[in-house]
Parts: C-alpha cells; structure tokens; sequence
C-alpha cells in the first residue's frame, strides 16, 4: 500500500470540507479520486501535500505519517502534485519551471562560487531533463516564453510536466483534462500510463469520466466530505450509492 | 572644484548602487516587500563607525563586522516578519527600521545620540590609505562592480531561481520541495550584509555620521531607485541609482534656501515615481511587476 488516508476530518467554518473520510492508494496503479463539485477532493489533495492541517486523523505514505511534516519535507519524500487552479512560475521561463523542479540537490546560496563547476553541470542535466520533458508535451518551441504567456491549455501541459519533472514517486493530479482539447486529453492520457508503466503511483482527481473509465485501475468515490464507494470502473459504475450521488443514470 | 564635485557625485551613486542592488535582490526577485532596508545600512555604519573611533579597529575589519551583525538581524528579523505576507511584511520591517532609528537616537552613551559620531577615520586597507577623493572614487566603483557581479551571479545561480520561484508563488516552490522560509531567510541576510558594507563605506567616507541619515526619507529615495531602475533587474538597479542620484542636482544651482530645495528634491523623486508606475510599470529595465495586478485574470 502506498499511500493510506484514514479518518480525516476539516471543516472550514461551518463547512464540512471532509469528515471522516478513509481510503487506500495502490502502489504502481493509477487511482481515481471522484465526485460531485465540492465533495472535497481538492481538500483531500491539500491535506496530502501538507498546504491544509487536517482537523483529525492520519496520512501515511510507505509507512511513514505525513501530518506532522511541512509541505516542503512531504514534497522531499517523493510526493508531487499539480493544481486544479494553477499555480505556474509565471515570470520564470517554461524551461526554468521544468529545472525548478528537478529533485536536485537543496539549491545552497554560495554553492555559485564555491564549486561553480559542478553546478554548472548539475544545471546542464537539469537543463536537458527539462527539454526532454518539453517535448513530451509538446512545449519545446516556448522553452524561453515566459510560463504567464502560455494559453490555459498549455499551462496545463507545462504543469503536468512540471510535476514529471520531480520524478516523483506518488504523482497526484488535480483534473489533468479540465479544459483541454480532445487531442491533448488523448496525449496526457497516453503519458499517465507511460508514467504507470514506469512504476509510479498515480492518484487523479476528474470529472470527465469516459477518460477516468478508460485510464484507472481503481476509483473512490467521495461525496460531502466521506468516502462513499471504492472498487473498478466496472463496479463503480453500477454502485447504486454513486449513480444517485455523482454518476446519474446514462452513465 | 568642478572634478571635486562630479567625483562626489561619483561616490555617492556607487554608495545608492550597492544599497539598490541589494534592495532590489529582497523585493524585485525574493517578492519580500523589505521596508527596513536602511537599518541595515545603519547597522554597517555604526557598528565600523564605533569600531574605528573607540578601537582604532582598522576599517576593512570593521565593515566586515558591521556586515555580519546586519546579516545576522537580518536572518533573525525573518523568524518574526517573514511568515508575514506582503503588507504586512512590509510594515514590520517599517517597524524594524524606525526601531533602530531611534535606538541611535537615544541609547546616547553608545551613539551620542542626535550629536552623531565625527572624525570617522578614512580607510586604509592594508597599508594603502584611501584617503583623498578621487581614491575613493575608485574605491567606490570597485566596491560596486563587485557587489553587482556577486548579485548578478546569485540571482541567476539555482538558488536564485528558488528564490524567483517563491515570488511567482510560494505554496507552489513548497509542493517542489523547496524550504522556502529558509531560502527567503538567507536572500534577507545576504541583502542585509551588503547594505551595511554600503553604510561603512558611507559613514568613512563623509566621516560624520548622525541619525538623521538613517531616515524613513532614505528609504524612500532607495525603494523609489528600485522601482523607476526596474524590479528582478541587477542592471535596472544601477541605471535607477545613478538617475536618481544625478537628476535632483541641477536644483542646487536654484537660487533658493536649501530647505526649500529639501523639498522640491522630494517632490521630484515622487513625480518621477508616479511618471514611472504609470507609463513604464516594468522601469527603465526591467521585468513588469504591477502587470500582474492589473490584469488580474492570470494567476
Ligand atoms: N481554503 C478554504 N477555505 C474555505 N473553504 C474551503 C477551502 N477549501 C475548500 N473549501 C470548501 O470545502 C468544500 C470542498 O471543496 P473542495 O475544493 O475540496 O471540493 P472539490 O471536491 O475539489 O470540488 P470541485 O470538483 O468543484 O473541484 C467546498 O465547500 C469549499 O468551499
Ligand atoms: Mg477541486
């Protein structure tokens, strides 16, 4: 198991966001997280990465509990994501935010003067992994462009990639496709089996479900805050519980 | 006395490059909107300043020591105000400044106070004493290509692109792994050490220092180089330090008293600024930082 969340509750005033809300991520498979607008998925994603402190309960990943830890230390453990309202480095090149976010060495400030050679080249391999990269999604003519000049779709792209870019572990996505064409939504589709065939964990958040049906090993079902069902696509499409909540019935 | 005057000049755009330079490092591309830049000046003079009069500690000693201390309240200062976002980032390192104002103003057995500190010694670094003007015009202007040159190498360095990065957006450069709070901590000392270097070389320069130098007014005058020169640029900075520094001159040939001339000098720094932010938001070099706000779709 790779990830394993349990009794989590946060409530933002009055609002429930997530109460006692429990689920399992399967190592090397892709996972879905849906359900209905405000069910508190994007909440869930939050509490993970350590943006949100959970009012109660547990997270752990491979064993170890990630409450405790600041985001940044939960990110080190091999934990990346991408957001649902993005969140690009819009004054750094597109090529700059791919290098950002190499899981290379902790960037030390005198580290430029002291071993100038090695970071150099520490920056040509970062520069060369970013490139790579950029064309997998099909960036690679905007690599100077300033991220903040991308069209939405593109910003996607350059998130999604970015979140490549950590080689991370556990890769969490927040509605990949949301907004983008049928051709990029086949390419991203294409690339998160890639990335399972690689061995990565993958836990996405989407409400297109012909691409969630086709894509995930397994799917949770969340609604006000609780986890409602867990089980296949084909399960999932017949729970009784879901139809009524999210699926409706030409599902 | 014509060459006298334009190397004081001289001296004294070296001194706001490097006070410009480091500012612009905090704010144009750390995103911390740093109020309290001039403490730190004040902290170099002083401490190298005292060094030299009740010491006779030489000056290169001196400011060095006086650079450490400033670093070392930089780094401090950040564990109470940099969990504090923007404004208010901003005026608790306001509050910081005027706090050290008026510890020089009064803690008088150290200071002397209002009276101020004179008969600063000039420099002599190792043996070679920088003691006429055009000296310390060279001095001046090394000083500053270094201070430009090491800034420039930082900000382009993986660090400064982490610290770019938190700028753009913190929470992100977090989920990157990146111990922001600590990268933001080191940009405040790095940005303090140099100020204070700026603040010994100024004190041994004019050898008469008080705090009435150390002033909300001087913090103006470098936030409004770092603006009109161009934030997130190094060059900007320079181009904003000397324009700045050469443009209110002419008014001293005005046959006015030179209160009124105090004045006017003010309200051209401001008009300039406004001219600025209203035509050219990204500076005379520069990246555009108030295009964000303004179409405030892109986030
Ligand atoms: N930071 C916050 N402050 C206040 N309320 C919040 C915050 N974050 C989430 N909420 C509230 O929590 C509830 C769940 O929000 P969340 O974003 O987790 O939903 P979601 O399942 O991601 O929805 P969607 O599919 O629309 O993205 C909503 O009612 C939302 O208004
Ligand atoms: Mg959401």
């Amino acid at each position: 198991m790779s990830l394993t969340v349990k009794n989590l509750k946060r409530s933002f005033g009055g609002v429930e966001a997530v109460k006692n809300c429990s689920f399992k991520v399967k190592q090397g498979k892709i996972t879905a997280l849906i359900g209905p607008n405000g069910a508190g998925k994007t909440t869930v994603f939050n509490i993970i990465t350590g943006i949100i402190r959970p009012d109660a309960g547990n997270i752990t990943f491979k064993g170890e509990p990630l409450i405790v830890l600041q985001t940044h230390e939960i990110a080190r453990l091999s934990i990346a994501r991408t957001f649902q309202l993005l969140k690009l480095f819009p004054k750094l090149t597109c090529l700059e935010n791919l290098m950002i976010a190499h899981p290379g060495k902790d960037e030390k400030m005198f580290d430029c003067f002291l071993k100038p050679k090695k970071i150099r080249a520490e920056d040509e391999a970062k520069r060369a992994r970013a490139l790579e990269l950029l064309k997998v999604v099909d960036l690679e003519r905007y690599k100077d462009e300033k991220a903040g000049n991308l069209s939405y779709g593109q910003q996607k792209l350059l998130d999604i990639a970015r979140c490549l870019a950590t080689e991370a572990n556990l890769l969490l996505f927040d509605e990949p496709v949301a907004g983008v064409n049928p051709i990029v939504r086949e390419r991203i589709k294409k690339l998160l089996k890639e990335l399972k065939q690689q061995g990565k964990t993958i836990l996405i958040i989407e409400h297109d479900m012909r691409f969630v049906m086709d894509l995930c090993d397994e799917i949770i079902v969340l609604d006000h805050g609780v986890e409602i069902a867990t089980g296949t696509p084909a399960k999932i499409k017949k729970n009784k519980k879901v139809i009524e909540a999210y699926l409706g019935v030409d599902a | 006395m014509i060459e006298t005057y334009l190397l004081h000049l001289f001296i004294i755009a070296c001194l706001y490059v490097i006070l410009t330079t480091s500012l612009n490092l905090a704010i144009g591309y750390t995103g911390l909107l740093n109020l309290g830049h001039i403490a730190f000046y004040a902290i170099g003079a002083y401490t190298s300043s005292l060094l030299a009069l009740n010491f006779g500690v030489p000056f290169w000693i001196g400011a060095l020591a006086g650079a450490t201390l400033a670093a070392i309240v930089g780094y401090l200062l950040s564990y109470p105000t940099i969990k504090l976002k923007g404004d208010y980032l901003a005026l608790g390192t306001l509050g910081f400044s005027i706090i050290v104002e008026s510890v020089l103003k009064n803690w008088v057995s150290l200071t002397r106070g209002p009276l101020g500190l004179p008969g600063i010694p000039k420099p002599s670094i190792f043996g070679f004493a920088i003691d006429t003007i055009p000296k310390y015009a060279l001095f001046g202007l090394i000083l500053a290509v270094l201070v430009y040159i090491v800034l420039e190498i930082v900000v382009r360095s993986p660090f400064g692109r982490v610290l770019q990065a938190i700028r753009d957006d913190e929470m992100a450069a977090k989920t990157l792994g990146k111990d922001t709070f600590n990268a933001k901590a080191k940009a405040l000392a790095l940005s303090a050490f140099i100020a204070a270097i700026g603040g010994s070389y100024y004190a041994h320069y004019v050898t008469f220092i008080d705090p009435t130098f150390f002033s909300i007014l001087e913090t103006i005058l470098i936030f409004s180089m770092v603006i009109v020169g161009g934030t997130a640029s190094m060059l900007g900075s320079v181009a904003g330090a000397v324009l700045l520094t050469l443009l209110p001159e002419p008014l001293r040939f005005l046959p006015f008293p030179s209160s009124i001339i105090g004045g006017m000098r003010q309200a051209l720094y401001a008009l300039l600024l406004v001219l600025v932010i209203r035509w050219r938001p990204q500076g005379l070099i520069g990246e555009n930082t108030f295009k964000k706000f303004k179409n405030g779709v892109k986030r």
